[in-house]
């Protein structure tokens, strides 16, 4: 038991804390802190400019995207009614072209 | 130095201050805590610094019922064990490549003074036993500490500790006699 006390007492001997650990710590803390915020005056890209982008290309994508498609009975009305529009708009050109002759 | 609930308050708020006030507190014990474990000075500093980082950040996570102390060791301990099993595993895939290489280095720094003998014979015991044996012969902490820091229970912690003693003194034993050789 004695000789263990002693082999304890030995490991007892306390080892020095190197004096500039602390400022160590200090300065991987402030970089680490650094890197972690964005600084957004040096981004050449801002978020703006990321927001405007999103809506220009949600807007081009409402505006230019395909209606569904019509079944036959729709397309057949569709047709039926520029046949009609388009008879009636050169039958009126024609009563011009003959009223003017 | 003792710590007042103000500068907990302050630490837990992000003052460099409280911060500084607590590593003043802490650091000799942790430093040999941690240098004990791993029986290398560099290696010990750096983990030192590391763990402090881990305790700056974790800051928010701190509960106020629980001594600081307690708290910084829980940390300062985790860290080293995973550092050491992280070590192990390292080690044990790079075994068969650099089996006489790993041989002809000496991973701590002890050197063969007579006093150093002493942590010679700690570094042979498992980390579980080493734990123990290094919070509470070395650092001197209580029991109900240990059992708080290690998540373990009293009676595990104790028998843990006979058998580490155990071991420690074998191997003293077996020195003295080498050394009588």
């Amino acid at each position: 038991m004695k000789n263990y006390n002693n082999l304890i007492n030995k490991l007892k001997q306390k080892k020095q804390v190197p004096d500039n650990l602390f400022n160590k710590i200090y300065f991987s803390i402030q970089n680490k802190q650094k890197s972690k915020t964005l600084d957004f005056k040096k981004l050449y890209i801002k978020p703006i400019h990321i927001g405007v982008a999103i809506l220009f290309i949600a807007f081009q994508i409402t505006t230019f995207m395909p209606n569904k498609a019509l079944s036959d009975n729709e397309e057949f009305l569709i047709s039926a009614y520029d046949n009609t529009y388009y008879d009636r708009f050169f039958a009126n050109i024609n009563e011009d072209f003959i009223v003017w002759n | 130095m003792k710590l007042t609930n103000n500068t907990l308050d302050d630490f837990v708020k992000g003052d460099m201050a409280a911060f500084k006030d607590i590593y003043e507190a802490t650091k000799d014990f942790m430093y040999n805590l941690i240098y004990k474990m791993v029986l290398n000075s560099q290696e010990a500093e750096d983990l030192t610094h590391d763990v402090y980082i881990k305790i700056y950040e974790k800051r928010k996570m701190y509960n106020k019922e629980y001594s600081i102390n307690t708290w910084v060791n829980k940390i300062a301990l985790n860290h080293v064990l995973n550092h050491l099993k992280r070590k192990q595993n390292i080690f044990s895939k790079l075994n068969n490549i650099y089996y006489h290489f790993q041989n002809s280095q000496k991973e701590t720094d002890i050197s063969e003074t007579e006093d150093n003998v002493a942590l010679n014979l700690l570094s042979q015991i498992d980390i579980k036993y080493r734990t123990p044996i290094i919070l509470k012969d070395i650092q001197e902490v209580s029991y109900e500490e240990i059992a708080k820091i290690m998540v373990l229970p009293i009676g595990t912690i104790r028998s843990r500790l006979n058998r580490g003693r155990a071991k420690l003194k074998e191997l003293y034993i077996k020195e003295v006699k080498d050394e009588k050789l």
